[in-house]
């Protein structure tokens, strides 16, 4: 066994070990990269967006430069190409005078289905989303037949050419080379969430669940079974069954209202993962105290959280024996502070979080814009980690 | 404050539709004078604070605030034929927008939502706004508010050219400048020159009620 593939073995031993909730030799390291990667090359959004070999460089250098035990797979910086070959209404890549973005930005597209549809939508959600939802989302499929077919059959090309030649040669590089095993296999939505993204918007749906209680939770109902496909669909990837699952609307939900609206599809699409061997690696964005007695509700030692908000050593207390913590370093501190200090907090953050295992260090956001993160403190850190992080 | 209309102020303090609706309703029955309706329009502002603070004492959330302004948008569709063609009286003026750059809207809706409640008059200047529209609305409407509202951790950046612009025109001395969002903070306030910062509207709001209430 040469030398990279002895890493690549460790690394995939570190992390399955530690979502076991058991003890690793230490705590593994990674981050949620994203466009900052290429901006850290010095590439901008739109050089990584559509040029796969600038996005497969900026990746490899964040191997290199910052020793990672994983590393996502870039789709957070998403496939220019098949955003404009589609003529995408909300994603967008560069700002009005057609100079790139700092980071994608997306637009909520408010009411792509209006409060009308429910009906439409939970009767049969494929058909919905091709007839209706699609065209509204993308210029290029609302076209006569003809020309929509051709569209779609461009997409299709370009998005086997994107996972051929970007996602899958960069996870084939990262493994061979630098020995990094990718952290994800794929990606799904809760069926909450993709009714607000991609139907009602964020407003929509905060009436909706006043107004059409009833029909949002058969909306959630119906989309359920392509939220599960979506997740099992895409090739594997990598080592780890991990599905990327953003969490959007939960936290501005109220207990009470999570509970109703949110909890019962959630707890249903998780447990199906779970089912086909799936690890459910939950982007829990927000503060996710008032709902920690839920996540006691799910699978044991099944499920990886990241962490953004509140206390960590309480939700290691709370509900550290039920899902692996992951993230949690505030990018503000690594940014507003010395080396020095920032080191002192990830020791912390390792005392609280790292016991027993359940602990994947990283940020606790998403690394997107230029100045998300300051490199070298980041490195002092994941530098500390790697020390002081060692299980005895 | 008379307490003739209790019954709206609770109504949607409590975000029961149909009872906001219906106290309305009835009231506009009783084709109420311009200065009877004004009480009504105070009436829903007090019931919009309250929803302000069950928000801050955590009990609702960011989708109650929402809808708690929906209703009432409704609610003041009823009213508006009882109140003059010049409107219900307003507290004051907020010239707001997206920080250049930004294309992200959704909580500075929410901020104006309730800031129309609350009796501001709103200039809505849309999203990734330039430095030079801003400074134009603030010569042409002369508020006592301006908001820059911004999701990007980029907008940060841009908020300061925002306020620099604002300084060179030599209006930053006649505005209060809240900047706004989930990556806004005390030190990015200092960072840029703001008045204040809020990473959410209902303490958004209160703040600048302080700012035009002498």
């Amino acid at each position: 066994m040469s030398d990279v593939q002895k890493l690549f073995k460790e690394r995939v031993d570190r992390i399955t070990t530690t979502i076991k909730i058991e003890e690793p030799d230490r705590v593994p390291i990674t981050s949620m990269f994203e466009t900052w990667a290429g901006h850290y090359s010095g590439y901008s959004v739109a050089d990584v967006a559509f040029n796969y070999d600038k996005l497969v460089d900026s990746f490899c250098k964040i191997a290199e430069d910052f020793e990672v035990d994983t590393l996502p797979p870039p789709l957070g910086v998403r496939c220019g190409r098949i955003y404009t070959a589609l003529g995408s209404n909300d994603f967008s890549f560069f700002n009005k005078e057609g100079v790139s973005h700092a980071s994608v930005q997306h637009v909520e597209c408010e009411n792509i289905m209006s409060v009308e549809e429910y009906p439409e939508l939970i009767k049969d959600p494929y058909k919905f989303i091709i007839e209706k939802q699609l065209p509204r989302r993308f210029k290029a499929l609302d076209q006569a037949p003809d020309k929509k077919a051709e569209a779609l059959g461009k997409a299709a090309f370009l998005y086997q050419d994107y996972f051929a030649n970007a996602v899958g040669r960069l996870g084939g590089i990262l493994e061979e080379k630098y020995g990094v095993p990718c952290l994800f296999k794929g990606s799904t939505e809760m069926p909450m969430d993709a009714l607000m993204d991609f139907f009602r918007g964020f407003k929509g749906v905060s009436l909706d669940i006043r107004r059409n209680k009833d029909q949002v939770l058969e909306a959630c109902e119906a989309l359920r079974p392509l939220m599960l496909r979506r997740a099992v669909q895409n090739a594997p990837t990598g080592p780890f069954p991990f599905i990327f699952i953003p969490l959007h609307i939960a936290t501005y939900l109220k207990p009470k209202d999570f509970e109703t609206f949110y909890f019962p599809s959630f707890k249903k699409l998780i447990e199906s993962l779970i089912d086909l061997d799936m690890t459910p690696a939950l982007f829990m964005e927000g503060n996710w105290e008032p709902y920690y007695d839920y996540i006691n509700e799910l699978p044991k030692k099944k499920v990886v959280g990241l962490i953004e908000h509140g206390d960590f050593k309480k939700a290691k207390d709370t509900i550290g024996k039920t899902i692996t913590l992951f993230g949690g370093m505030p990018i503000e501190v690594i940014n507003n502070s010395t080396k020095e200090e920032a080191v002192t907090y990830a020791k912390k953050l390792i005392d609280d979080l790292a016991p027993g295992g359940g602990y994947i260090f990283g940020c606790d956001k998403s690394l997107l814009a230029p100045n998300d993160i300051n490199p070298e403190n980041l490195k002092a850190v994941f530098k500390t980690v790697k020390e002081y992080g060692v299980y005895k | 404050m008379s307490e003739k209309f209790q019954h709206i102020t609770n109504a949607l303090a409590e975000l029961d539709e149909d009872a906001l609706i219906n106290g309305i309703e009835k009231a506009v029955e009783m084709q109420p004078g311009t200065e009877e309706a004004q009480e009504i329009v105070n009436a829903c502002a007090l019931g919009m604070e309250k929803v302000g603070d069950y928000f801050e004492e955590g009990e609702y959330f960011v989708g109650d605030l929402i809808y708690a302004a929906d209703i009432l948008n409704c609610g003041m569709e009823k009213l508006k034929p009882c109140i003059g063609a010049e409107g219900s009286a307003k507290i004051g003026k907020l010239v707001i927008g997206s920080a250049p750059g930004d294309l992200h809207d959704i909580g500075k809706n929410i901020f104006i939502s309730m800031m129309e409640a609350a009796g501001f008059e709103i200039y809505d200047l849309g999203v990734d706004v330039a430095p030079q529209k801003f400074v134009d609305k603030v010569k042409e409407v002369k508020p006592e508010i301006v908001g820059i509202s911004g999701l990007l951790t980029l907008s940060l950046e841009t908020m300061g050219d925002v306020i620099n612009a604002l300084k060179e025109a030599n209006l930053r001395e006649s505005v209060k400048v809240m900047i706004g969002g989930n990556p806004v903070s005390e030190a990015v306030k200092l960072r840029v020159g703001a008045d204040a910062h809020s990473t959410n509207a209902a303490t958004g709001v209160k703040q600048c009620k302080e700012w035009v209430v002498v």
